[in-house]
């Protein structure tokens, strides 16, 4: 006979068939029975069960890749089943055998899913070990199949027949009857869970943390007990509450992940008996219904108000029939990341098993179905709640951090039980450890004081004053001339007024001169506001207002009103009394970052901020007069500090770009390049280095290699220590401008787990993760990453409200002192470092550059042929989807007139209209990935050179047919992509593209024309053999 | 940081942030006496917080 499954049964067994290894759905009951004990009885009477229970002879077929319940008739040969005897000879080896059985797999397609093991210990001590499939049976049936065994086998040894009513119901006929039920749920279950909140869980267990892979050697329970008091207090609780102590232990659990992920709305799953009729009762089947509870933690509520909470909400939801998860549209994972269950069933018989004495025995159980799987039961008048975890936070001390959460939920249990009325916030869940970890994470902020940067440059001067202090191309200038060239400029300055505490801007081409400018305006006593060579009038001009600066040492034309310094203006240095020692509270720079409501804000840094950071950095980054640090940030980010001036304080060279950043494989291959020690990378751009690793010419003596900017891939920190090993040193920073370029670092040395870490706290910082309600968290919990200490900035120019709102008291730091909000959140990871987990607001990192939408859609918004905005992220490129009657084209032109390049976006969309959720977001799933157009008269590549260009461009670009007259920018091409595209070229025929050549040689067909003309000198240099072989690799 | 209501608190150097109303402002911070929600408090530090530099600073005129 042959039946269609139940919903619930079609999903394991599709489970089961994606992973038949996995020994996740593996049900089982294992007891030790002793006294005498009859095995051909307990044979009979499991012949008499399968009889009596249609799922017991039940195998599953399939069909065309649909599968079928088939149940042997009883009595028949595949319906009786098999009661394997072993003799143990010892209770150590009882145990492995059971061990080994219950954490064993079961092939659906191999027969009926049930196994039955009679261990024997001693003549009167055997364990009794049944195994079977989810699919046959849940936790209910279990203790069915218990009592209607213990009745078989009494019955057999009392020569009657079982005293057993007749089942009304069969599970086939409950499959047909559940599939109805369910597909009527299907509509209160996808509105139900609509736009589910990301899948967080403590400890970087789950999909977020670094490696979301089960691993069945990491995996494990951790237990815990409540006293008889808290049980009692809780089970009153309860009852004031017209609830069950299930409500109250998952409106806790609720409680607890909330405290650890911020989450606000937490989506757990449960499992209901589903025999809520009473001929569903005495069946053994697949009975039991997953349901996910849905709770609202929003608005800080009390214990009891979120106990009514969770209270309705579970009134609603485990009243309808569970449906599979692939039918309300999203992910198992997304909706049900963990699992809360209460345990009532008993352990034992309810009926006599013959002479027998039913105990238990351990099963030693390790499979863990979730990243996180909470159970509790009742025992002794106390509550013991498991933690089970399945080892895919990747770290090696997972069951240390579960432990310590087992331990937090025993805390938090105490603190309901005491005190339901306090809101959630304040309950206790940290425990005395967690808060002493919390101390001594957040590092010291307290930095020894030492000299400000003018002074540690001055001393480089004063020590090797003909040392090389700046390469810029075939320009070498030393110490004592850029000396003497800042003093000359900084003379200038003060004759055209500059005083101390004004703003200078420097709008410069990379060159020696833009270094020197920096100088000279510390030098006057001000403090420089630094830009893109071409940034847009507008922007420069509003910049400079709301820093009130009115001068710029710049060889561009000004609008009225700005005074244009050249910057190689000297003035008369004996007519001024010279510089004056910068003080710390002096700012002593100033960086415009984007803003969220469509103005850019100036961060203004002072002197002794700055200092404190490049003292560290110069110690830290070990800088001798015989590095050569190359210059690679634009001087508009605040990342050129941490090139240029531990490099200048330690009086080592500091080697420019001056055909700018993208040419630094350029610079490295050319005579000189093998001679640079120390790289500063954007991470972004390091791993399309890292992906190329084989084609840079990595210089011999490169001994460090700073990154920061973006989450490092753990993928490309493997493949660089797999080429270098310990010899170049990766160092992984990360702070914001707020915070005087860097707060956090991590070696990325030696062997590693998972997402690379963005480290501890730098000298004279300290970091602290605080909730929604400003408290420190400690290990395994998610909170905003807080910057205090030396670095802290003066705040936001002319921004009152905004710089109040993010640089706010530090009760941590010395007395008055502040700290800064970042908005980013972490987690402190078991070995007290500091993971980054992305933004709370919408800020976004497109290849490093910090942008927030919210400025580009306010922009856009100024158009008048837009009506709607949206600004995101896709592949390495910003996009914007828009709505109204303007084209890509025109809003791309708009946008270029007031902001800088990176915050153009690179791809466009012209929606209808957006698509939002039902909750009124824009439903970034629904958002089409932006289409790249090629060129209108499409020419498709010729020659050997067109062809091998056109090829290396649409891999890299991704799209399918590139033409001859493609533009590498039009199409999406951007600087990163463009080192790999001279990697790939290198590679193929083995001749060094310069990477200006790339940039400047745009179209296909233009850069066809470069490679072969490069071919050609190269093969004057070569001998006839080796041309040959080179011309025919090219056209390959 | 929810709608709980705030204070507007200011240092010894005349900076100003907000902080909670039923909590105490850590050593070195003293209420300036407006209270409101978090916004109120810094649409108040916004017309008050005219002279963005340290007192330190203002002093030694920079």
């Amino acid at each position: 006979m042959r039946a269609p499954l139940s919903p619930g049964q079609e999903r394991l067994w599709l489970l089961q068939k994606l992973d038949p290894r996995d020994a996740l759905y593996t049900m089982y009951l294992v007891h030790r029975l002793r006294g005498p004990l009859d095995a051909d009885a307990i044979e009979g009477a499991f012949a008499d069960l399968a009889a009596r229970h249609e799922s017991l002879r039940t195998r599953f077929e399939e069909e065309d890749g649909v599968p079928w319940a088939v149940a042997e008739p009883p009595g028949a040969p595949g319906g009786v089943p098999v009661v394997e005897r072993i003799p143990a000879g010892d209770e150590e080896r009882a145990r492995r055998l059971v061990a080994e059985r219950v954490n064993a797999p079961f092939d659906l397609a191999e027969g009926v899913p049930l196994r039955v093991a009679l261990v024997e210990i001693g003549p009167l001590d055997h364990v009794l070990c049944v195994t079977m499939h989810h699919i046959i049976g849940d936790g209910w049936s279990l203790g069915i199949l218990l009592d209607d065994l213990a009745e078989c086998y009494t019955a057999r040894l009392r020569g009657r027949a079982p005293d057993l009513a007749p089942l009304p119901v069969r599970p086939s006929d409950y499959a047909r009857w559940q599939r109805r039920r369910a597909d009527r749920a299907v509509p209160y279950w996808q509105e139900r869970l609509a736009d589910p909140p990301s899948p967080d869980l403590p400890c970087g267990l789950g999909g977020e943390g670094a490696g979301g892979v089960r691993d069945e050697d990491r995996a494990g329970y951790q237990v815990v007990r409540t006293g008889r008091e808290v049980a009692e207090a809780l089970d009153r609780l309860a009852r004031e509450h017209r609830t069950t102590l299930f409500t109250v232990l998952m409106t806790a659990y609720q409680v607890l992940l909330h405290r650890h992920t911020g989450q606000t709305d937490i989506l757990v799953g449960t499992a209901v008996a589903g025999r809520d009729r009473v001929e569903l009762e005495p069946m053994v089947g697949y009975l039991s219904q997953t349901v996910v509870l849905r709770g609202d933690l929003d608005g800080d509520p009390s214990f009891a108000e979120l106990l009514r909470r969770t209270r309705q909400e579970a009134l609603t939801a485990m009243s309808k029939p569970s449906v599979p998860f692939e039918r309300i549209g999203h992910p198992a994972e997304a909706l049900m990341p963990t699992m809360f269950i209460l345990h009532t069933q008993n352990t034992g018989p309810t009926r006599p098993f013959g002479d027998l004495s039913v105990g238990e025995f351990p099963d030693d159980y390790r499979q863990v179905k979730l990243g996180l799987y909470a159970e509790a039961r009742l025992e002794d008048g106390g509550i013991v709640v498991s933690l089970g975890h399945d080892g895919s936070s990747g770290s090696p001390h997972e069951a240390e951090a579960v432990r310590r959460l087992a331990d937090r939920f025993l805390l938090l249990l105490e603190s309901a039980a005491a005190e339901p009325h306090r809101r959630i916030s304040e309950l206790r869940v940290w425990t005395a450890g967690d808060d002493a970890d919390i101390r001594s994470m957040a590092g010291d902020g307290e930095g020894a004081p030492g000299p400000a940067v003018p002074e540690m440059i001055a001393e480089s001067v004063r020590r090797a004053p003909d040392a090389v202090a700046v390469v810029c191309g075939e320009t070498e200038i030393t110490y004592a001339e850029l000396d003497r060239r800042a003093a000359r400029l900084a003379a200038a300055l003060r004759e055209r007024g500059v005083r101390r505490g004004d703003v200078v801007g420097v709008c410069l081409p990379r060159s020696a001169e833009a270094i020197v400018a920096l100088l000279a305006v510390w030098r006057a006593g001000a403090a420089y506001l630094p830009f893109e060579p071409d940034e847009p009038e507008e922007r420069l001009v509003f910049a400079l207002a709301d820093a009130g600066a009115t001068r710029v040492i710049t060889n561009r034309a000004l609008p009225e009103g700005l005074t244009a310094v050249d910057p190689l203006a000297g003035g008369d240095e004996a007519a001024w009394e010279g510089p004056a020692e910068a003080e710390p509270g002096d700012v002593a720079y100033v960086i415009f970052t984007s803003g969220s409501t469509g103005r850019p804000k100036g961060v203004a840094v002072e002197h002794g901020a700055i200092a404190a950071r490049i003292r560290w950095m110069r110690e830290e980054y070990g800088m001798t007069p015989g590095d050569r640090v190359v210059q690679f940030a634009s001087l508009s980010f605040d990342t050129h500090l941490e090139e240029v001036f531990p490099a200048l304080a330690a009086g080592a060279t500091l080697v420019l770009l001056p055909g700018g950043a993208a040419t630094l494989p350029d610079l490295l291959a050319a005579p000189g390049g093998e001679r640079v020690t120390v790289l500063d990378l954007p991470t972004a751009y390091w791993h399309h280095l890292v992906e190329e690793i084989d084609q840079i010419a990595w210089p011999p003596g490169l001994r460090l290699v700073v990154i920061g900017g973006e989450q490092a891939s753990g993928g490309a920190v493997a493949r660089w220590r797999g080429r270098f090993g310990d010899r170049v040193r990766l160092l992984n920073t990360y702070g914001p401008t707020e915070a005087a370029v860097i707060a956090t670092s991590a070696d990325l040395g030696g062997p590693r787990h998972g997402r690379p870490p963005i480290g501890r706290p730098i000298g004279a910082t300290t970091v602290h993760l605080l909730d929604a309600a400003g408290a420190p968290v400690p290990k395994g919990a998610i909170g905003e990453l807080v910057i205090g200490g030396a670095g802290v900035a003066r705040g936001y120019l002319r921004r009152p409200a905004l710089t109040a709102a993010a640089f706010v008291p530090d009760p941590s730091g010395r007395p008055g002192s502040r700290r800064y909000r970042t908005g980013d959140r972490a987690r402190w990871t078991q070995d007290g470092e500091l993971e980054f987990l992305g933004r709370i607001d919408g800020q976004l990192k497109v290849r490093g550059f910090r942008i927030e939408p919210g400025e580009v859609e306010a922009r856009l918004l100024d158009h008048p042929g837009v009506g709607q905005a949206f600004v995101t992220v896709h592949a390495e490129e910003l996009v914007a989807y828009v709505t109204g009657t303007a084209t890509g084209e025109e809003l791309a032109a708009h946008l270029a007139r007031t902001l800088p390049r990176h915050l153009v976006p690179a791809a466009w969309v012209v929606l209808d209209s957006l698509p939002l959720t039902s909750r009124g977001k824009v439903d970034r799933a629904a958002l089409p990935a932006p289409v790249r157009e090629t060129s209108a008269g499409h020419v498709p590549p010729g020659t050997d050179a067109e062809l091998l260009v056109a090829e290396i461009w649409a891999e890299l670009l991704g799209i399918a047919a590139v033409g001859v007259n493609d533009d590498f920018f039009t199409l999406g091409g951007h600087s990163l992509l463009a080192t790999r595209i001279a990697a790939r070229l290198r590679r193929a025929t083995g001749v060094e593209v310069p990477m200006r050549t790339i940039f400047e040689r745009r179209t296909v067909a233009e850069l066809a024309v470069a490679l072969e003309d490069l071919l050609v000198a190269d093969l004057e240099n070569m001998s006839e053999e080796e041309a040959e072989r080179l011309l025919s690799s090219a056209g390959g | 940081m929810t709608d709980s209501p705030m204070l507007v608190v200011v240092n010894d150097e005349d900076q100003y942030s907000v902080w909670w109303s039923d909590r105490e402002p850590p050593a070195g911070w003293r209420p300036t006496g407006f209270a409101g929600t978090r916004q109120e408090c810094l649409d108040h530090i916004e017309t008050v917080w005219t002279d963005m530099r340290p007192l330190s600073a203002r002093d030694r005129g920079r």
